[in-house]
């Protein structure tokens, strides 16, 4: 079981290293389903290791709404302004990909013992370097849907944070999250193609008119 | 069971006007929607202020007197921008501003925003709360995006990205907190609970609580608007519909400043939790002066009153940093006046906005020549705003500066004051251009009154009379608000 928890783990690492440093918004998309996907994986493993139900509802549902329906409505938005953008960065991929290194190490020193209380938890840590990797996405990629590729990463790592300190959040609490995250991917979808109308462009470098 | 219906009833309203096509039959809805919803929440504040305490659905709901204080802010400043959409958006369709199907969305999310920030002061778990706080910026910033231009665009793209950002260091927050409690008591189901956090014999591990409280004021703080996460603030508050940014100001500020004091009274119950009073009091400080330039070289009339709502922030902060019992009162009724006096200023400057068909101040001419009953309004509110005598909030900010000088902060004070008198005269420097002076052209329309104006009434009475005299039974329920916050009552 354990072999199958850390194989998991890095593939949450190595994708979100790659939605960074993509070059089509569409391949962060299938990332980003590949990340839940590995989420749901894991939400199932602990399932099974305890006995709990309501972690195996929680994974079902990590499965439907994040690996499935998020990408699907993501993926509906970008066919609508056009499939084959590409993913503008602030940055060069080398740069990025020594960015993230720096996001894993980081999340690695700033979580000591602290959790189960049975030495270095390393679930927090990967949790902790998602969380940054996924304000990385943000501030470096320009494209809108990107950003809330971003957001999405950002919701992963602090679900792996709750489900690696405390087998996640209350049952309830977690169902709302799923609702708020699902309603805020439709709301990024529509502003996104709203901007591409309006705009004629995703690019978030276009919204420069409010200052002062 | 109330408490369930008293969020229910918005949802409904809401429904109800976005399935009715005739235009008639959806404002009657709307009207009795919103009676029906103030109703409950009077009801429920009553009840409290009685009672001191409720719940609901195995404690599933909770309220205090805390809940209190906030359900009242939400419920007439709700219902007062419900009765002023009525006018205002029926202007806006007839000048072309938006479509008259985009009508029925617009009271849509308004009762649905409405509902969430009755449900956030009422849920006992704090992750609930947490998804209650998202929801609200979920469905305000449809509201913000209402106006389809490039403007608006911006303003709820920053505001849905800003703060949801943000907010995810909150969870992040919550998740530590959770966790901690789970590690010294077992796991349960209730261990995010306000009421199992606020009594627990043995207070959970220090490090952790502050780490989870810093974690909470960042990411509610971005919510709140205390500076430096202000920046989406000016931006939604402005391109909103003025009813909406009534609401945003008035009602959804202080609905995410509960959050912050729900997880600051828990703080507030282990040893030394200075620290955690001064961080809030920085904050606090800091929102006054990033405030004070931008309101200073304002042209936009809606963004000038955001960054006074950066300002008010700030204050609310700076005296629940410096705590104490007659700080926290000064703080909860600051809270309440601010609600007043800024939604009104915010109605009452859409109008304005309409009437000159401009939100740049160096347009608005004589506003109270040619808008008699708008113009006094905002005459009123700006000086109630800035805390001139005799309205309420000169007695709160008086009774905060006095709590602050008598608790020995008299460096943070004698700021607070200089920064407080420098933002009354630019507020009334500012608010006199637009307010005096002649009409800019003579044959302009007469000022409709009724909807618009009207409503406005309620909270500009409260603003008055609490400035005069505030009941024995309001008082004894701050007090006991201020107990709850400080740590030492539930």
């Amino acid at each position: 079981m354990n072999v199958w928890l850390d194989v998991t783990a890095i593939a949450l690492m190595i994708s979100t290293s790659l939605i960074i440093a993509i070059r089509y918004i569409s391949s962060g998309i299938k990332w980003l389903s590949f990340q839940s996907l590995m989420l749901s994986f894991l939400t199932g493993a602990l399932a099974i290791e305890t006995g709990r139900t309501d972690l195996f509802v929680i994974a079902v549902l990590t499965l439907i709404i994040k690996a499935i329906i998020i990408p699907y409505i993501l993926f509906r938005t970008l066919q609508a302004v056009g499939v084959e953008r590409q993913a503008e960065k602030s940055f060069g991929r080398d740069r990025l990909m020594i960015a993230v290194l720096a996001m894993w190490a980081i999340g690695y020193y700033v979580t000591p013992d602290f959790g189960q209380g049975n030495g270095h938890n390393v679930y927090l840590s990967i949790a902790i370097g998602m969380l940054l990797s996924g304000v990385l996405i943000m501030i470096t990629h320009k494209k809108a849907l990107m950003q809330g590729v971003g957001l999405i990463v950002i919701e992963n790592s602090l679900f792996l944070a709750a489900l690696s300190t405390s087998f996640g959040m209350p049952f309830l609490v977690d169902i709302g999250i799923f609702m708020d995250v699902l309603v805020i991917v439709v709301l990024i979808s529509a502003l996104s193609f709203r901007m591409d109308e309006l705009l004629s462009s995703m690019s978030i470098e276009k919204l420069k008119r409010l200052k002062g | 069971m109330i408490l369930l219906w008293m969020v229910l009833v918005p949802v409904l309203t809401g429904l109800a006007c976005v399935i009715t096509v005739q235009r008639t039959l959806r404002i009657l809805f709307h009207v009795i929607g919103s009676v029906v919803t103030f109703a409950f929440v009077l009801y429920v504040v009553w009840d409290l202020a009685q009672h001191g305490s409720m719940e609901a659905f195995n404690q599933f709901f909770y309220a205090d007197d805390v809940s209190a204080i906030i359900l009242s802010i939400v419920g007439i400043v709700s219902f007062t921008a419900s009765l002023h959409s009525i006018g205002y958006m029926q202007h806006e369709v007839s000048d072309g501003h938006i479509k008259v199907n985009q009508l029925r969305s617009y009271y849509l999310l308004l009762h649905l925003f409405i509902a969430t920030m009755l449900f956030v002061p009422v849920v006992n778990n704090l992750g609930m709360m947490w998804v209650g706080i998202e929801a609200t910026t979920v469905v305000s910033a449809f509201l913000v995006a209402l106006y389809r231009t490039a403007e608006a665009l911006e303003a709820a793209w920053k505001y849905l990205i800003l703060c949801s950002v943000g907010i995810a260091f909150a969870l992040l927050g919550l998740v530590v907190l959770y966790s901690s409690s789970v590690q010294v008591y077992g796991p349960a189901e209730n261990r995010l609970n306000w009421t199992f956090l606020s009594r627990v014999a043995q207070p959970l591990p220090a490090h952790l609580l502050l780490l989870s409280f810093v974690l909470l004021l960042v990411g509610y703080g971005t919510k709140v608007g205390l500076a430096p996460m202000h920046f989406w603030l000016p931006d939604a508050h402005s391109q909103a519909p003025s009813p909406a940014s009534a609401l945003l100001s008035g009602a959804l500020l202080n609905t995410a400043f509960f959050a912050i004091l729900r997880m600051f009274a828990i703080v507030m119950r282990m040893e030394g939790s200075v620290f955690v009073s001064h961080l809030v009091l920085i904050f606090g400080i800091l929102s006054l002066l990033v405030a004070f330039p931008f309101i200073l070289l304002q042209q936009d009339i809606k963004r000038m009153l955001a960054f006074s709502s950066v300002e008010q922030m700030g204050i609310i902060a700076f005296a629940i940093g410096i705590g104490g019992e007659v700080g926290l009162v000064a703080a909860l009724l600051q809270m309440f006046n601010h609600a007043m006096a800024k939604s009104t200023l915010f109605m009452t400057a859409g109008n304005m906005t309409q009437y000159y068909r401009t939100k740049n101040m160096g347009r608005m001419r004589g506003a109270l020549q040619s808008m008699p009953y708008t113009g006094p309004l905002f005459l009123i509110a700006v000086f109630a705003v800035s805390g001139a005598p005799p309205f309420s909030l000169f007695t709160s900010e008086f009774a905060i500066s006095a709590n602050a000088f008598a608790t020995g902060h008299w460096f943070g004070t004698a700021l607070f004051l200089i920064v407080l008198a420098a933002i009354f005269g630019v507020m009334v420097y500012q608010s006199g251009r637009v307010l005096l002076g002649s009409t800019p052209h003579k044959e302009m329309m007469k000022e409709r009154v009724g909807w618009t104006t009207i409503p406005l009434l309620l909270p500009l009475s409260f603003v008055l009379v609490f400035g005069l005299f505030i009941p024995h039974s309001v008082i004894e329920v701050l007090q006991h608000a201020a107990l709850i916050i400080e740590g030492r009552a539930q």
